[in-house]
């Protein structure tokens, strides 16, 4: 028993010697941060002090950042979330923690950090359509003006039409019009009260009269099983996920639902050229804490333009695991887009009502 | 196939091997210690695999994942504390062989079976993926649907004599997994306005708060009273600790555990938590002595560590072939493949197979580790029943917080933690049996899902079902198996009653 | 008469009740692709099921009760009730503490707090006085309280709160 609490306090000394060094380089950095995010959290929305400083003084990042991605490993959202925050890492020179806070589209962690006072050093990566549509539909009482917006990274390669490759038809518009002549035979997979939901089926049901019979596949990664398996006939699922089916022909793809084509698959029709209002894009947004030192925002803004410009090795991957182009906003013109977004899918839900 | 395994089984370095070592020790580190899990593990060395070839990253996440699901054996058996939900049904049986004092045996039990079963499922992974994929594809909401139920009508063997107390239970698991966002249109239940509810309750808090809190407001409760039990351990452990007829006894239980456990894990949505209950129902059913089941019976420790270890096998097949993560830990993995370029699909075979075959290997590697390994630690982990409990006990608790913290980073989930204890208290006050509730838990999202879906089903097409056999066939062995308990349960109620 | 199970079946029952009310509030979604069940289904199916056999729970309880008329009812009161458990009250107390302190004290400071006091409360009555217990209780909650803060705060980024003072 001794010699246990011997080993023990030795371990605990040695360990006690490598904290203190730690938070001795970091504990006077953290307190600077920590009491301009202080002054920022009041509840009053006033304009951080320092704002006309110039940069001088201004030593963001000290420590590592913390990226929330509001869904699952796996999927596009958290992949693009990686995949920029691999790069910033090099740009910032500091660490960037990633972790997934999941559930309801990304609601779940969209009203969590709207309530989470800011400490300029977390930040929550999501799209624009969770945000978007599940805001209109209720599912979250947050948006994007409970945060400080600080850049659209990306834009995704868009969702696809995909049905088996026996399917009697060829384009969205034969589908359509099958689906009239027989109601309810045809029936799409998707999640009932989502936003691919709003997007894609609610559209094709409410304005261009598509009957549809409608099952619901929430999780999209059961959608390609799903038709596969014939559970479903028809389906949307973002490309990076059924590229490869495409490719084996294992699934045929009808259209795109994104504004245009991918630039992997260049021949592929685009749905709002038959019918306009078919327009699903998918943004990758990167939002901090309200009350962000606006420093801090601009800077992280800066970095990841850098790496969407000039970073070639990104524009590498970007291209080959994603299928799409570097895009990205500044400051402005992101708080612009969230705000045309949010309209577009109050649009949308009134059609649900 | 098998030449390809060979071919990967050459090109072994000896970086890998380093890694799956650490990984496997991690793995049973994070396993064993309740409030933390595999799929933590794995979330928290993801980062640092960025940095590494496909091939290393891959073999170090498998031997977190390997190591991760079989720790839970120690803690379950020790402490009667489940060190991750796949290891719940270890508890049953396991605990109540440490307390006469067969501890080691019980451990060496799990480690040959966990073996046994994560053998088995990779042998079903590498040769029979493509045809066992193309089987999950036929699985829709009528077969989901019959596969609950199924499970459902099984609970009556959980219930032990109350009957009616073990209904109580079950119905109790199934309203508190009600709680959150209910399934297909995320509406908001129970949550009094706190987005805070919005996710529910996780298993992970559930079964902290019921088990590990529990156990120790057990011990509080006899810490006045003289009798406390001294486990005596003195017996020395000879290799696994148990004989080879015993090991020979149980093959039919590990080789239908297994499968059991295989078939779980091909089904995406549900994972090792149910594997190990249903595998545990599935074999206390068909035993000839049901009723030795809770008082500490190596059948109990087989069906619930080969079934849970099959499940890895069988959770990798959807996620390599189909691209679809069978449960939290594979949603993990699938994201680690994709960053490594790698992504899986019906072209893995063509454009990956070296990083595919090399998880296969790196599989069947960690494998043996883990048991070496945990071999070696047997006698270590033993000694710690010799912690004095009034010093393990908080620093377990403090763990498990840490744990309840780290699922979502959030303060709420371990006070979750405290309301549940509190719970699992009063029910056992009350007489009213933890394990049906498991089930109703564990099951109730998935019985709620594809009960709506098959709703609509049926609102669209109303004789559809017969376009599905194997919903058909799985509703037929319900019934039989229900009857069949009814009628042994009045038997032996008539017996009781001549008495 | 009473007895546990008619008491618990009447705790059911009211739970039950409650839960059965607060099902009435749950949205139903009415847009296309509905299904035929809602979201209020399952939930008041559960509901209504456990207010039955809660009922059937309290009449079992009440016929055992009336079976067992003749024996004694052992006497007890309230204050006997606390100080028989009151190593389990201590204990749940204690942990609200932990948790309630530990934003504002810190996840270390919160847990060397909690650990030995915990230890404390489980420690027989007769040894708790014991300096060497306290002395090792003390050790050992600030070498794995300090040992977790570091393994799991600062490497591997779980958010445990750090207190006013810093850590």
């Amino acid at each position: 028993m001794k010699k246990l609490i011997c080993l023990v306090l030795a371990i605990v000394m040695v360990f006690s010697l490598a904290a203190c060094g730690n938070s001795g380089s970091s504990a006077p950095a953290s307190s600077q941060p920590a009491a301009s995010g202080g002054a920022n959290t009041s509840d009053t929305p006033a304009a951080p002090a320092p704002a006309a400083e110039p940069a001088d003084d201004f030593s963001w990042p000290e420590k590592e950042l913390t990226f929330v991605v509001t869904h699952n490993p796996g999927g596009d959202t958290d992949f693009n979330a990686r995949l920029i925050a691999k790069y910033l890492e090099k740009e910032l020179g500091v660490t960037i923690v990633v972790e997934n806070l999941s559930g309801g589209n990304g609601s779940v962690c969209v009203q969590q950090y709207a309530v989470t006072p800011a400490d300029n050093y977390t930040f929550v990566l999501t799209n624009t359509a969770a945000l978007g549509a599940n805001y209109v539909t209720g599912l979250s009482t947050a948006n994007y003006e409970d945060f400080d917006p600080v850049a659209i990274y990306g834009r995704g390669s868009g969702e696809c039409i995909i049905v088996r490759p026996d399917f009697p038809y060829d384009t969205i518009e034969e589908a359509v019009e099958a689906s009239k002549e027989h109601p309810g035979e045809i029936v799409f997979g998707g999640p009932v009260g989502g936003a691919s939901y709003l997007a894609n089926y609610l559209v094709l049901t409410e304005i261009y009269d598509a009957e549809f019979g409608l099952l619901e596949y929430g999780d999209s990664a059961e959608r390609i099983p799903g038709l596969l398996g014939n559970h479903i006939d028809i389906t949307t699922v973002s490309l990076l996920q059924c590229s490869d089916y495409i490719k084996s022909g294992q699934v045929k793809a009808l259209c795109t639902v994104a504004s245009k084509a991918a630039a992997l698959y260049p021949d592929m029709p685009v749905c709002s050229d038959t019918y306009p209002k078919v327009i699903n894009d998918l943004n990758y947004v990167c939002l901090a804490l309200k009350g962000t030192d606006p420093q801090v925002v601009e800077r992280l803004n800066a970095a990841i333009m850098n790496i969407i410009e000039n970073n070639a090795e990104y524009k590498e991957e970007c291209e080959t695991m994603n299928y799409q182009e570097p895009w990205a906003l500044n400051v402005t013109d992101t708080y612009d887009f969230l705000a045309e977004q949010q309209a577009y899918y109050i649009e949308l839900a009134d059609l649900a009502a | 196939m098998i030449t390809e395994f060979i071919q990967a089984l050459t090109s072994v370095t000896p970086l890998m091997i380093v890694l799956i070592f650490v990984g496997v020790a991690i793995g049973i580190v994070f396993g064993s210690i309740p409030g933390l899990t595999a799929t933590m593990a794995i979330v928290m060395f993801l980062p640092m695999t960025y940095t590494m070839n496909p091939a290393n990253a891959m073999s170090l996440l498998m031997a977190l994942y390997i190591g991760g699901i079989s720790g839970g054996l120690i803690s379950a058996i020790l402490l009667n504390m489940p060190g991750t939900p796949s290891s719940i049904a270890t508890c049953f049986d396991g605990h109540p062989m440490a307390k006469r004092g067969e501890a080691g045996k019980a451990l060496g039990t799990g480690i040959l079976f966990s073996f046994i079963g994560t053998v088995i499922g990779i042998i079903c992974l590498v040769i029979m993926a493509p045809a066992l994929s193309r089987m999950a594809l036929k699985f829709g909401a009528y077969e989901y649907l019959a596969l609950s139920i199924f499970s459902y009508s099984l609970v009556v063997v959980l219930t032990g004599k109350d009957v009616l107390k073990g209904i109580i239970s079950v119905i109790l698991g199934n309203m508190l997994a009600a709680v959150g966002m209910s399934p297909i249109d995320s509406v908001a239940r129970f949550t009094l306005g706190d987005y805070r509810l919005l996710p529910g309750f996780t298993i992970l808090v559930f079964l902290i708060g019921l088990f590990a809190i529990a156990e120790v407001i057990r011990y509080a409760e006899g810490v006045r009273k003289p009798e406390r039990f001294e486990v005596l351990e003195g017996v020395r452990i000879r290799g696994f600790g148990v004989s080879l007829k015993e090991v020979w006894q149980q093959k039919w239980n590990a080789l239908r555990s297994s499968i059991i456990g295989l078939g779980i894990g091909i089904l995406p949505g549900i994972g090792g938590s149910i594997s190990c209950m249903l595998s545990y129902t599935v074999a206390k059913n068909s035993s000839k002595h049901p009723e030795k089941f809770g008082t500490g019976v190596i059948d109990g420790v087989v069906a619930s560590e080969a079934a849970n270890n099959a499940t890895i096998g069988g959770a990798m097949i959807p996620l390599l072939s189909l691209g679809i993560p069978g449960d939290g830990a594979t949603a993990v993995l699938l994201g680690a493949l994709m960053i490594h370029g790698v992504v899986p699909g019906p072209l893995i075979f063509q454009n990956n197979a070296d990083t595919a075959f090399a998880v296969f290997v790196a599989m069947l590697i960690a494998a043996a580790v883990m048991v070496i390994e945990e071999l070696f630690g047997l006698k270590l982990f033993v000694k710690v029943l010799k912690i004095p409990k009034n010093l393990l006990f908080p620093v377990i608790i403090m763990l498990c917080t840490i744990g309840a913290i780290g699922e979502s980073n959030r303060l709420f989930d371990a006070w979750c933690i405290l309301i549940f204890g509190l719970l699992g208290y009063g029910l056992s006050k009350a007489g009213i049996p933890l394990i049906p509730m498991i089930l109703g838990f564990i099951l109730g999202d998935t019985l709620e899902l594809n009960l709506r879906k098959a709703s609509m089903l049926v609102s669209m097409n109303p004789t559809s079902i017969v376009q599905h056999p194997i919903a058909i066939v799985l509703f037929a062995v319900t019934l039989i198996v229900f009857a069949l308990n009814i009628r042994s349960s009045i038997r032996r109620a008539r017996a009781a009653a001549k008495e | 008469m009473r007895n546990k199970d008619s008491i618990t079946g009447i705790v059911l029952a009211a739970f039950s009740v409650i839960y059965l009310y607060l099902s009435q509030g749950i949205k139903v979604f009415t847009g296309p692709g509905r299904d035929p069940l809602s979201a209020k289904f399952v939930p008041v199916l559960f509901g209504a099921l456990l207010l039955m056999c809660a009922c059937l729970l309290i009449i079992r309880g009440v016929r055992d009760a009336k079976k067992q008329s003749g024996q004694e009812r052992t006497k007890g009161s309230f204050a006997r009730a606390v100080r028989d458990n009151l190593e389990v009250i201590l204990t749940f107390a204690t942990l609200a503490v932990y948790l309630m302190i530990m934003k504002p004290v810190g996840f270390l400071l919160s847990s060397v707090l909690f650990i030995v006091a915990e230890a404390i409360i489980l420690t027989p009555p007769e040894k708790r006085k014991d300096k060497k217990t306290i002395l090792l209780a003390l050790v050992i909650a600030i070498v794995m309280s300090v040992l977790a803060d570091y393994v799991f705060a600062d490497i591997f980024h779980v958010m445990l709160p750090e207190g006013i003072l810093g850590f």
